[in-house]
């Protein structure tokens, strides 16, 4: 294993921005082409300047946009939400909170257990690594690339999802 | 052309013929074999392009992800292409990220590369070389390159067959010929034996015939005019009339066989060659056959000639017979007599300013027999001109006349010098 030259969270926010590039949201959920790709972090933001970067980034043709927000229903207007550690007891309510809204929800978790949210991103061994969740996934209206999907370390609700 | 010179001729033209053959057909081939190389090069670079595509398309989550073994197994499916003999995924930083080896160790035509960056959205995430080797255009042209040789060995093969048969063909034409020219020669020499014994035999028996006839001719003849001179008084004028008939019949017919055994004998004599005076001789003629005083015949220049004289003589008799003989009507009668000499012969001439003829049976006018006039106005056999032409002939000169009705006629013959 190569030794990681950036940080965790400068890696992490590589990792969202990938996310979003290998995900498909329902027709009409994406705004109009002017208007930005909301990308929201609830809780503390662990990223520090590396979010903000990602906001020269294009996502499906529109430029991202970079948002911090304090609750679940301020996050339904969200296209990608963030839900950083500390609010991880909380990712239930949350993901409850969002229903059927298209929000690709990602949970930032130390430890590889899993979360409700549709993208849980984790720790392997030294290296980041991600689960994905169909279920959630589909819940939320979202596709989620095969590409994506085989470099995921494990694949959660596909009998769901079917 | 002899066996051996013959032999290395065909030897040649079978060589000459198989390698033209064999030069158009290399060319050809090598001109297919070259475009096939090239076709098929191509088509491999489109395809190594396409497979690049697709590699980079599925490995650019691998390497936006850091994952290398990902990436490794995506490169790792290059494995259901085995010309592929090596593949490298470079990361942003231009570190080889992952790579993977065929088991192909390349081919002596060399390899393609194709290269393509990876990219995931707006990001250039790294490069993807592909090499391929060229064994599978190796083994494409090795079955070309069989196919041409057996190709190029069919077709000489064909070609030395076709020659082989050609040349048997040939080879028969010319032993035919060459047989025919054998034979020919050898059928010329016999036919002219048989055609000179022929003319022998049948100018014997003209001259035995005319011979023959000539004392029957005389007799009836000489008994008719005693007859007549004897008995006329007691004769009515109807049998006057038939028994003169029978007189000027039986005196012409003498005439006639004469005539022809002087024609039978002027081709049968041999020729006693002496140079001769032809002027002497025609004046000698003329006064013979015109009298010495007031004669209408003028006598210029005659160059003299290499001849038999006494057949010559009769060469002049004829036409200055015939001249005075054609022309009695004319008043006054002119008759020309002259001669020069052209190149290796003489050309003398005899001219009249007679009745002359029709230039469309001048043809005629030498035949034995052959008459354009009839015997009321002019008398004669018809075997003069015959005489001259054929004394003149065995001279080896050459007879012509020319001339128009009513207006004279000029006879011409050559002798050599």
């Amino acid at each position: 294993m190569r030794p990681q030259p950036v940080g965790e969270y400068e890696l992490k926010a590589a990792y969202l921005y990938n996310f979003a590039l290998l995900s498909e949201w329902p027709e009409g959920a994406l705004p109009a082409p002017d208007a930005p790709l909301a990308l929201c972090v609830l809780g503390r933001n662990p990223f520090g300047p590396s979010l903000a970067a990602l906001e020269v980034k294009t996502v499906h043709g529109r430029r991202l946009e970079a948002r911090q927000v304090p609750t679940a229903a301020a996050a339904r207007r969200c296209h990608l939400l963030f839900i950083a550690a500390p609010e991880l007891a909380r990712a239930s309510e949350i993901v409850a909170a969002l229903g059927d809204a298209p929000v690709l929800t990602v949970a930032d978790s130390g430890a590889a257990e899993r979360t409700p949210a549709v993208i849980t991103l984790g720790m392997h061994g030294s290296r980041v690594a991600f689960s994905v969740d169909l279920g959630a996934a589909k819940r939320a209206r979202l596709r989620l690339s095969s590409r994506l999907l085989r470099l995921a370390a494990g694949v959660a609700g596909a009998e769901e999802a079917r | 052309m002899n066996g051996t010179a013959r032999t290395s001729l065909r030897g040649r033209m079978l060589l000459l013929s198989l390698l033209s053959a064999g030069v158009a057909l290399v060319l050809a081939l090598a001109g297919l074999g070259a475009r096939e190389y090239l076709a098929s090069r191509g088509d491999l670079e489109e395809r190594l392009a396409v497979l690049a595509r697709i590699i980079a398309e599925n490995g650019a989550p691998a390497l936006a992800f850091a994952d290398e073994r990902a990436a490794a197994d995506v490169l790792a499916t290059l494995r259901s292409a085995p010309h592929v003999t090596e593949a490298r995924l470079f990361g942003r930083d231009g570190e080889v990220f992952a790579q993977y080896r065929g088991a192909h160790a390349g081919s002596a035509l060399g390899s393609v590369t194709a290269r393509r960056e990876v990219r995931l959205g707006s990001d250039r995430l790294g490069e993807l070389v592909i090499v391929a080797d060229l064994h599978e255009l190796e083994a494409r042209l090795a079955g070309y390159a069989v196919v041409a040789l057996l190709t190029l060995v069919a077709a000489l093969a064909a070609s030395a067959l076709i020659h082989a048969a050609m040349r048997g063909r040939v080879a028969h034409a010319e032993e035919a010929l060459a047989e025919l020219n054998r034979t020919l020669e050898e059928k010329v020499r016999s036919r002219t034996a048989e055609l000179e014994r022929a003319v022998s035999e049948l100018e014997a028996f003209s001259y035995s015939v005319s011979h023959d006839l000539r004392a029957p001719a005389r007799a009836m003849a000489g008994f008719a005019g005693i007859l007549r001179e004897d008995h006329g008084a007691a004769l009515p004028p109807e049998a006057l009339r038939a028994l003169k008939r029978i007189e000027d019949s039986a005196t012409h017919m003498g005439r006639l066989t004469d005539d022809l055994l002087e024609f039978s004998r002027t081709g049968r004599t041999p020729l006693t060659l002496a140079p001769v005076d032809m002027r002497a001789l025609a004046a000698s003629v003329a006064q013979e056959l015109a009298g010495p005083e007031a004669s209408p015949v003028r006598i210029g220049r005659v160059p003299p000639a290499r001849g038999d004289a006494a057949l010559l003589r009769q060469v002049w008799r004829n036409l200055i017979g015939n001249a005075l003989k054609f022309s009695r009507e004319a008043r006054p009668p002119v008759i020309e007599i002259g001669g020069e000499r052209r190149g290796a012969a003489v050309e003398y001439f005899v001219r009249d300013n007679g009745a002359g003829f029709d230039m469309k049976y001048a043809g005629k006018l030498f035949g034995v027999f052959e008459r354009l006039h009839s015997p009321e106005e002019y008398e004669g056999t018809g075997v003069g001109l015959a005489i001259v032409q054929r004394i003149v002939q065995r001279h080896g000169g050459r007879v012509s006349a020319e001339g128009a009705p009513g207006q004279g006629a000029t006879f011409r013959f050559t002798l050599p010098a």
